[in-house]
């Protein structure tokens, strides 16, 4: 039914009412007056048209009198929901729910046009994402900053595949070169053009495939998360890697060969995490991610899905006084030698739901030999992680248990420090973890360091419940994120559901009235390496992950949980959400999100580094604080959830961390370790100091800006990191050397020396016979005499 | 001799101890497995053919294809010229990576498993444990 004219007119201007009279009605235009139909009559609205505010809702493009002082509270008076609005520009872009609200719009004084909104999205398909709404990136788009859409910018997609099932490939599909409708391996680079979402508008004409052979069960979900990525940045071009073809080098080197340069990559997301990257050491994955930042390309990777379902907790062996290293049989295991949960319990209880699997990985602080550059420090502690039908060491399973022989004879030999079961659905066990051998308190790389283990849940459902996690008494849960989403400069991405972020007001089911992340959503922190490549004790505080967050639960064409499926419907209160697509949910939704529109940011400003686009994202985060994330920096979203506009105009930096110059100081003396020197174009709001070498001191109020220390009675080398970090999460480490010196000299020990003293004592070592090291501190003289004297 | 049994006992239990803490001795003891990990031998060891050990290795969460049970060979000073040294019956190669000195190879049987530490580079033959993507079905939100 038509609009009622007669509401509209006193509206118009003499200017406006040429242009009503032009459009028919009055101001508003034809087309959009033709999405309120007989409602009987009228197709369904999907995707870009039905956004916002219920099955029929249309987004209108309003222009406005930039006199009539019109500001937001005005326009949702009339019931529509403002997107974008611009003063200045006298435009605002609304969802209209209905005719009525329609009227009531082209009725307000002030509103002199009201056009459909034919924004740029229209070219991302028949299944648009939220995202677009959630991570405001409508709002930098018609304005005065021009449209950004992508253009000249390449993203590389990695994951499981993008062109092995039906779902994307049909017969029309054509990959060039290759063979029509194939869904077989493809080892070599093809182009693909005319599949299913590429038909409907949801892919790029042409997306480039370098390799998508991997074995098993493909998924293409690197085809969703493309989807996602066009809705965002519909012009950017598209570059796939399979992720999973060939284990961990295979990821890695897929990496480098989407970084390399001449491969014409701009922004590289994945949304893969390997069960064996590892937890205290950079892995070749993440060596792989960090070499592409420092390549000069932002690297965008899910922060995963295990939420805080983990432990990390310093070996408490049960009955310390007994060791049994080593034993000769291996079942059934000691008791005695395993770690006590709490309170003298070695077992944590896991009941599995059926057809819902659980998979467990266990690691501890010990180096890994898989690490390239590392020949010769393999692993000296061997920790087993144990299954049992119920808790007694005589329910063994034996097929389930993981205790891989990590402690090998020579140090250039030996297996990573990993453990894992998967625990089938429908069952209970009790899980323990076994110290096999090695020491049991202290690693031996370090006497200053507990032995200590992180024991992460990889679960598949809901209804899991792990004793301690899900109930109280014994240890909390802590950071469960690891490998390669951890490694400087990548930018870990956490997941809050569309329906929570601020655009969509209505839909916010969380726990809190504030913005909730995804109860799934890893968390991260400030985590530690303790082992250099060359499987060298060196502890190490690695910067915050996740770096930010974006919106899962978008929709796709064919990837995901259909809406009704999901418990949502009737909570989250978005009746409109289009039920005729599958909705992404999980980290991996979220991560190319934050990389399209990293890819926006980067037509604007090509030659903005990674570092540079990390700190525009960052500062421009909306903050995240329901749940378990808090205000500020938090481990779970990071800065916040990615706010495009006001990335576009941030101009934040990260601060530079100065921990001062290196020192020397005689035993008993006070050392002050000063950090003043840092800064920030803001302020620097937190300082953490950490002692991450040298013999043991106790640090005073290390997270001021200054910290001190007495200095040890040993000789000695001592290094500390400070980090500072600034409001929006951008932080910068430093480290400062401070050298201690023993009371007294002491022939068994080293210090500093002069070059003749040094000589002297080399020449009187010799004669002695003694086996002693010496070492002085200028060039570096290391004389055995003990195996050449 | 009802009072000394406990002295006895703890001297041996701390003469036990002290021994084992202080020795030296093979820490693999009770523990198959050098180059090979435990978990890969277990799977192989007495299984009728490559079906049942391949179904033993999925129940202990190990990854498998059509071929085998995939493993991650960890190498020192792996090259190109090595490539021909791992064309292998009972061997196939999923991915080579000279720059990580990694081979990814699915294995069929234990015969295939020794063949492939025999190879003068290998020095470590772990399971492929896979990976996990960050998707989900929103139920758990």
């Amino acid at each position: 039914m038509p609009l009622a004219l007669a509401c509209i007119a006193p509206a118009q201007s003499l200017a406006d009412a040429k242009t009503a009279a032009k459009a028919g009605d009055g101001g508003v235009n034809s087309n959009l007056e033709r999405r309120f139909p007989d409602r009987e009559r009228a197709p369904a609205l999907t995707g870009r048209q039905a956004d916002g505010g219920g099955e029929r809702a249309v987004r209108a493009d309003v222009v406005i009198d930039p006199e009539a002082g019109l500001d937001r509270a005005d326009f949702e008076a009339t019931g529509v929901r403002v997107v974008g609005m611009s003063r200045r520009d006298g435009r605002a872009t609304v969802v209209v729910p209905d005719s009525a609200a329609l009227e009531r719009l082209a009725s307000m004084a002030g509103v002199r046009m009201i056009a459909p909104d034919y924004g740029y999205r229209l070219r991302a398909g028949a299944v648009t994402s939220r995202a677009v709404e959630a991570l405001r990136v409508d709002s930098i788009n018609g304005g005065t900053a021009g449209d950004l859409t992508g253009t000249d910018v390449t993203i590389g997609i990695l994951s499981d595949s993008i062109s092995r099932t039906d779902s994307v490939v049909d017969a029309d599909t054509v990959f060039d070169p290759g063979e029509d409708g194939d869904i077989s391996p493809k080892s070599s680079p093809t182009t693909m053009s005319t599949s299913g979402p590429q038909q409907s508008g949801d892919l790029p004409a042409t997306v480039e495939i370098l390799r998508d052979d991997a074995g098993g069960d493909n998924t293409d979900e690197g085809a969703a998360m493309a989807e996602l990525i066009h809705d965002i940045a519909p012009d950017a071009g598209l570059v796939f890697h399979t992720a999973t073809a060939g284990g961990i080098a295979g990821f890695a080197d897929a990496i480098d060969a989407l970084c390399a340069p001449g491969a014409g990559v701009d922004v590289v997301v994945d949304d893969i995490g390997f069960l064996a990257e590892l937890m205290y050491q950079r892995d070749p994955i993440s060596r792989a991610a960090e070499g592409c930042v420092a390549a000069g390309v932002p690297f965008f990777s899910a922060a995963g899905n295990t939420g805080s379902r983990g432990f990390r907790e310093r070996f408490d062996d049960l009955v310390p006084r007994d060791d049994d290293d080593g034993r000769s049989s291996l079942f059934p295991p000691a008791e005695r030698d395993f770690h006590d949960w709490s309170g003298g319990d070695p077992y944590l209880r896991v009941d599995v739901p059926a057809g819902q699997p659980v998979a467990a990985v266990l690691q501890w602080n010990q180096p890994a030999l898989s690490v390239p550059g590392n020949r010769d420090n393999g692993p000296l502690i061997d920790l087993d992680l144990l299954a049992f039908s119920s808790p007694s060491r005589f329910s063994v399973l034996e097929g389930v248990s993981s205790y891989a022989n990590q402690r090998a004879d020579t140090a250039s030999a030996g297996q990573d420090p990993v453990e894992l079961v998967e625990l089938a659905g429908g069952a209970t066990y009790y899980l323990a973890v076994d110290h096999w051998a090695g020491a049991q308190q202290r690693i031996p790389q370090d006497d200053g360091t507990r032995l200590e283990f992180r024991l992460v849940f990889f679960e598949n459902g809901n209804g899991i419940e792990i004793e301690y996690l899900d109930s109280a008494g014994g240890p909390a849960s802590v950071a469960t994120m690891y490998g390669h989403n951890t490694a400087s400069g990548v930018q870990a991405v956490g997941a809050v559901p569309w329906f929570d972020a601020p655009a969509f007001p209505g839909g916010n089911t969380g726990p809190t009235d504030r913005i909730d992340p995804a109860s799934y959503s890893a968390l991260g922190g400030a985590l530690e390496r303790h082992f250099r490549p060359d499987g060298r004790f060196r502890r190490a505080t690695q910067p915050p992950q996740p770096a930010i967050a974006a919106v899962d639960g978008n929709n796709t064409t064919f990837f995901g949980t259909q809406w009704g499926e999901t418990g949502l419907e009737d909570e989250a209160g978005e009746p409109d959400e289009p039920k005729d697509f599958p909705n992404f949910f999980g980290t991996s939704a979220a991560a190319p999100d934050a990389a399209a529109v990293a890819a926006l940011l980067l037509q604007d400003d090509p030659t903005a580094a990674p570092d540079a686009i990390a700190a525009r994202l960052q500062a421009g985060a909306i903050d995240v604080t329901g749940r378990n994330a808090a205000i500020g920096c938090d481990p779970v979203t990071g800065s916040g959830l990615v706010d495009a506009d006001a990335a576009l105009f941030a101009t934040d930096r990260a601060p530079i961390a100065d921990a001062g110059g290196d020192q020397s100081a005689d035993a008993g003396a006070t050392v002050t370790l000063d950090g003043n020197g840092s800064a920030d174009n803001n302020f620097v709001d937190t300082w953490r100091w950490r002692q991450v070498a040298g013999h043991r001191v106790d640090l005073n109020s290390p997270e001021a800006v200054s910290t001190d220390f007495e200095a040890p009675d040993a000789d000695s080398r001592l290094v500390f990191e400070l980090r500072v970090k600034d409001a929006a999460c951008l932080s910068d480490a430093d480290r400062v050397v401070v050298r201690t010196s023993a009371a007294s000299a002491d022939s068994g020990g080293s210090g500093s020396l002069g070059t003749s003293v040094l000589f002297l004592a080399i020449l009187a070592a010799i004669g002695r016979g003694l086996r002693d090291r010496w070492q002085h501190t200028g060039p570096t003289v290391v004389v055995s005499t003990g195996e050449q004297g | 001799m009802i009072h000394r049994f406990p002295i006895l006992c703890a001297a041996a239990l701390a003469l036990t101890v002290g021994c084992v803490a202080g020795s030296d001795a093979p820490t693999g003891k009770g523990k198959d497995g050098g180059v090979v990990q435990q978990r890969l031998l277990a799977a192989f060891r007495d299984a009728a053919d490559t079906a049942e050990a391949v179904r033993r290795a999925r129940e202990a969460g190990l990854r498998t294809d059509d071929h085998g049970i995939l493993v991650d060979i960890q190498t020192q000073g792996l090259t190109s010229d090595d490539r021909p040294s791992f064309d292998l019956e009972g061997v196939a190669i999923r991915h080579f990576s000279i720059r990580y000195e990694r081979v990814s190879a699915s294995v069929r049987d234990l015969s295939a498993l020794h063949r492939l530490v025999d190879i003068g580079v290998v020095r470590m033959i772990a399971p492929e444990y896979g990976a996990r993507d960050g998707s989900g079905d929103g139920t758990a939100y």
